[in-house]
Order: C-alpha cells, then sequence, then structure tokens
C-alpha cells in the first residue's frame, strides 16, 4: 500500500467537511471526507471509531481518504470526552462501549449526507463499539471490522489467572465473554451483517474470543456462523505501540471495507437504493 | 478563586463559537480552529497554540482544545491549527522538516490575527511545539506572551529519549533486540525512517531540527512567559531553572506552575490515551489574565 498521499487522497482531503453531530453527551465533532468526483460511488458510507479520530499514526485519517478516493464517504469523529467533542474524559470500560456517539455518528449521516448503507471498523474498545451499534442499526449495516475486540471484561485473568488483584479471590468467576458481547454476536447474526474478527494469536484479547468461539459461535446455524471471517495473525495484533503492526491491520481492514463497494448495474430496480446492487 | 476555575469544559465549548476550518500554508491546507469570544478581554492579542509532535501530539491535543475554549470562554480570542502531516491537516510527515513546522506556525499565527483583527500573538506552545513556537517568535516581531508546557530544550534529547521508550516497550513485551540507542539513530540515517512508540520518526525532521535548543532560539526573548513544568519532580528542573534566570536576567517577566500529574507522554495509554489535568488548564487561564 502506498502510506504517502497520494493526488487522488489530497484531492479529497482538500475537500473534507468538518461536522458537529449532535451526541448524547453534548456536541461531538468530526470530519466527513467526500467521494471523489474521478471514482465511480462506492454506494458505502464508513464510519471508522477512534479516540481521538486520529489515533496513533493518523492512520484513520489516511484509510478515510483511500476509501474516498474509491468512491467511499467516510466519517471519523472524536467519542465524547475525546478530542474537540464535548464530555469528559473518562478510562474505558471495555464492556461499556460508546453505543450513543456510534448511534449519533449514523443519524447523522443518514440525515446529513443521505447515506443509507454503512460499514464500521474500529480496533480494541472501537470495535466493540462498532459491533454494539448493530442491535439497533443492523438493518443499515453492510459489515462490521473488529480488530481485536476485548469480549469479555478482564482479558489478563484468563491468560494469567495468577495476576488476579487481591479483590478477586476467584478468578474463574470473572466474565471473560460478557453478556453485552453475546447480546453483539446475536445482533450480527439477527441482521445477518458479516464480520472480519482480526487477531493475533497472542493476543491477551484472543484467549477470551477462543471461549466464545467454543461456545457463543460454535451454536451457530452453518450459515450463522459463515457471517464470521476469524483471522488470526502470528504474534500480537493488539499492539498500538507497533507502527509496522498497525500499518499491516490498517491495510486488512481497508481492504475488507473495499469488498463491500456496491456494484453498479444497468436500470434501477424497486426496492434497490440508488441503482446499486450489493 | 478565577472565572476560569469555575468554567466546566462542557460550559466553555458553549461559551465560545469555534470556526473550523482549512488554512494554507505553502503547499498544504492546515485543518485549524478559531474560538471567538462573546466578549473580548484579550485587548489586541489572538492566542495561538502550537501542538506537541509523534504521539505526544495525540496525548495532549485535547489539552489544547480545552485550552483554547476556556480562553475564548474567559474573553480571549485563541486559535489552534495541525501542522502538514499531523492530525487533520493535509501532508505527509516523512519529508517535514523543522522549517516547515515553523512556516505552518507562522502560517497559523497569520491566518489567526487575519480572523480576530489582533496584532500580537500570545503562543501556547506543548513540548516539541515550544522549539517550533520559539522558532515563529524569532522570524516575527508580534510575540506578545509564551506559554511553555513542559518543553522539550534539546530537540536531540527529545528523539533519543523517544528512541529509549520504543526499546523500553520492547523490552515490556519480550522483544528485546539488543540495539541501542545509537543503534537505532544508526538505523534512521540508513534508512531515513525509524518505528517509535505507535509512529515513525523520520530523517528529514531528525536532520533539520536535531541541534534546535530552546534557550538559543529565545536567545533575545524578554517578554511574558509562563512555564509549565509537567513532572513529578518537587522543584523545577535544571533546563527550566535556567531558561528562567536567562529571561528574568534580561528583564522578562516568567511566571512557574509545578505540574505533578504526569502524562505517559510517549507511551501511548490505550485506555486513556488522551490527557486533561485541571490544574494546567487553570494556571494558563490565569496567567492569561494576569496579563491583562
Amino acid at each position: 500500500m502506498e502510506w504517502n498521499e497520494t493526488a487522488d487522497e489530497r484531492t479529497c482531503a482538500l475537500a473534507e467537511q468538518p461536522v458537529v453531530v449532535a451526541g448524547k453527551h453534548g456536541k461531538l465533532y468530526g470530519i466527513v471526507t467526500l467521494p471523489s468526483p474521478h471514482s465511480s460511488a462506492a454506494g458505502l458510507c464508513v464510519v471508522l471509531f477512534g479516540r481521538n479520530r486520529w489515533f496513533g499514526d493518523r492512520l484513520s485519517v489516511k484509510g478515510a481518504r483511500w476509501l474516498a478516493a474509491r468512491g467511499f464517504y467516510c466519517l471519523r469523529f472524536d467519542y465524547h470526552g475525546y478530542g474537540e467533542s464535548e464530555g469528559e474524559c473518562e478510562i474505558i470500560d471495555g464492556d461499556k462501549p460508546y453505543t450513543e456517539d456510534a448511534l449519533a455518528a449514523i443519524g447523522h449521516m443518514r440525515h446529513e449526507f443521505g447515506q443509507q448503507r454503512f460499514a464500521l471498523a474500529g480496533f480494541c474498545f472501537d470495535g466493540r463499539t462498532a459491533l454494539s451499534a448493530v442491535e439497533q442499526e443492523g438493518e443499515s449495516i453492510a459489515t462490521v471490522v473488529a480488530i481485536a475486540p476485548l469480549p469479555g471484561e478482564m482479558a489478563s485473568l484468563n491468560a494469567h489467572p495468577e495476576k488476579a488483584g487481591r479483590g478477586i479471590t476467584d478468578p474463574n468467576l470473572v466474565v471473560r465473554v460478557s453478556e453485552n458481547f453475546k447480546r453483539e454476536i446475536r445482533s450480527l447474526v439477527r441482521w445477518r451483517v458479516p464480520c472480519l474478527f482480526l487477531y493475533g494469536a497472542d493476543d491477551t484479547e484472543y484467549h477470551n474470543f477462543q471461549i466464545a468461539e467454543r461456545t457463543v459461535l460454535a451454536e451457530l446455524e452453518p450459515a450463522e456462523r459463515a457471517l464470521f471471517t476469524v483471522e488470526v495473525w502470528p504474534g500480537r495484533v493488539h499492539i498500538p505501540e507497533d507502527p509496522d503492526r498497525m500499518r499491516a491491520i490498517t491495510e486488512r481492514q481497508l481492504s475488507w471495507l473495499d469488498g463491500y463497494r456496491q456494484k453498479p448495474f444497468v436500470g434501477a430496480q424497486a426496492g434497490v437504493v440508488d441503482g446499486f446492487r450489493a | 478563586m478565577s472565572q476560569a476555575v469555575l468554567i466546566s469544559n462542557r460550559d466553555a465549548a458553549d461559551l465560545c463559537q469555534e470556526q473550523r476550518g482549512y488554512f494554507p500554508s505553502a503547499s498544504a491546507a492546515l485543518y485549524g480552529v478559531y474560538c471567538v469570544p462573546q466578549k473580548y478581554l484579550g485587548r489586541d492579542r489572538v492566542v495561538v497554540f502550537c501542538h506537541a509532535s509523534g504521539i505526544e501530539h495525540m496525548v495532549t491535543q485535547r489539552m489544547q482544545v480545552l485550552a483554547s475554549r476556556k480562553a475564548a470562554g474567559t474573553g480571549f480570542p485563541a486559535f489552534r491549527y495541525d501542522s502538514r502531516g499531523h492530525g487533520d491537516s493535509t501532508g505527509d510527515p516523512n519529508d517535514l522538516t523543522f522549517e516547515d513546522l515553523v512556516d505552518d506556525a507562522c502560517a497559523a499565527a497569520d491566518h489567526a490575527k487575519a480572523v480576530s483583527r489582533a496584532s500580537e500573538v500570545i503562543w501556547v506552545a506543548v513540548r516539541f511545539g515550544c522549539l517550533v513556537a520559539a522558532a515563529a517568535i524569532g522570524r516575527r516581531n508580534d510575540g506578545a506572551a509564551l506559554a511553555l508546557w513542559e518543553p522539550v530544550h534539546q530537540a536531540r534529547e527529545y528523539f533519543r529519549t523517544a528512541i529509549r521508550t520504543k526499546l523500553f516497550c520492547e523490552v515490556a513485551q519480550g522483544r528485546r533486540s539488543g540495539a541501542t540507542v545509537e543503534d537505532c539513530l544508526s538505523e534512521l540515517e540508513a534508512r531515513g525512517v525509524l518505528p517509535v512508540v505507535g509512529s515513525y520518526l523520520y530523517g528529514a525532521l531528525w536532520h533539520s531540527s536535531r541541534d534546535a535548543d530552546l534557550g538559543s532560539l529565545l536567545a533575545t526573548w524578554k517578554r511574558n512567559t509562563l512555564i509549565a513544568q509537567v513532572q513529578r519532580r518537587p522543584g523545577l528542573s535544571v533546563n527550566n531553572q535556567n531558561l528562567l534566570s536567562t529571561i528574568e536576567g534580561r528583564g522578562g517577566e516568567v511566571a512557574v506552575t509545578l505540574i505533578g500529574q504526569e502524562p505517559s507522554w510517549g507511551m501511548l495509554p490505550v485506555v486513556r490515551p488522551q490527557w486533561v489535568s485541571q490544574e494546567l488548564l487553570t494556571a494558563t487561564t490565569e496567567w492569561l489574565h494576569g496579563m491583562e
């Protein structure tokens, strides 16, 4: 992948629009990257979740412009309490994603930019936020990419029960696949939303996810189970400190999203939006 | 208690109108936000925030947002921006030089003065941005005051610390390479790029800024200055003390605030990646008001 800004991406960058989304915890500030006029419309709006909207090495900025150069609408925004958004910055709880922020962002793109079909993507907590939006927005979501999300509450206890704090007398009682995560899985199945889970074999988060694979996912019908693509890379994926690894993850995420562009066909059909079909 | 203390983060956003958009600097389009105060107390001055670099930009961005809103909420027009290759701006960081960063700071100051109709600039600079702001001040004659948030004094040491942090993180993850800081600098020289924590260090910035020294860049500075040291130590560091003495020796007025709550500057904490210090927000706002 070309990591330098290409001419098309620069064109998209110059046309970016700052937006303000009305959120439950105050105003959320974001940037909409409009599809390049030189590309064929992808028929999909990608929402890239992050803390803040250019977390780390600005890979979401690169990603949004890369996708826009290929015809996608993109939104990246700051959660409440982060970046420019209102609200208080709190230590996150991995099992309590910022669902209200996600729903507000999707609603904004629907009402202000006429978008009807969405793809959601996020890393770790942001992946859980993406997953959590499906329960209410499933009908409009084409796919979700969740990079190394923690499906439970206390990842380290599963891999290293000896590290349990004094307050925990029995590490076996700690929830490793939470009810919230199970509900998110059920929502994906209910709405038939394909999802890419990407983990590293050495990720602590993957230990928890393997429990989900053996339980929640194993109970699904084959057609339902086929909605879930689980990729496990050697080493670690949940390693934001490593910029090379983060680039590789971003590249995979973008290629997955690019695969969900709608293909134009001749003549509109009843019930099909804007002359596109999946 | 000052008025600033009474204003919460959310209230501050409501007390000023923000104008968000892009402005030109050389061939780049830079993202900038102008915070318009409801009533002007800043007389003929506009506050311009000069951001940190690399991962530290992300760690401290929230503080700049809150501080610019607090400044505007209490009467001072304020402007914050992202340099090229940073934040929401266009451009790539890989060929970015120190001169480019200073050009962008000057373009931001020009833009801020134009939209606010102010004639002087109060700089609030963060970490590596302190070197950039100091260099910008040296190019211009409109610097009214300078706040330094945990200033980087020597660029060379800043880069070496970033590399040490990277090596420390690798050891913590069980990936001890055996490389030294000198080995990494050799790799940077040879390849023109070096991965550090969460980001990259590029040869263009290293070569163009490694000799930058805050004391030298501020060699003639003698206007109002705030040194906000953000460290666990109870007293001023030697670098900060020397800077204070030098500016005071020229007749400049220097305020000092010691902030003990230190973020993990270059470590990329995932559970709380952005740092907020109400103490620093209050100290900076009170310093602004103290100049009136």
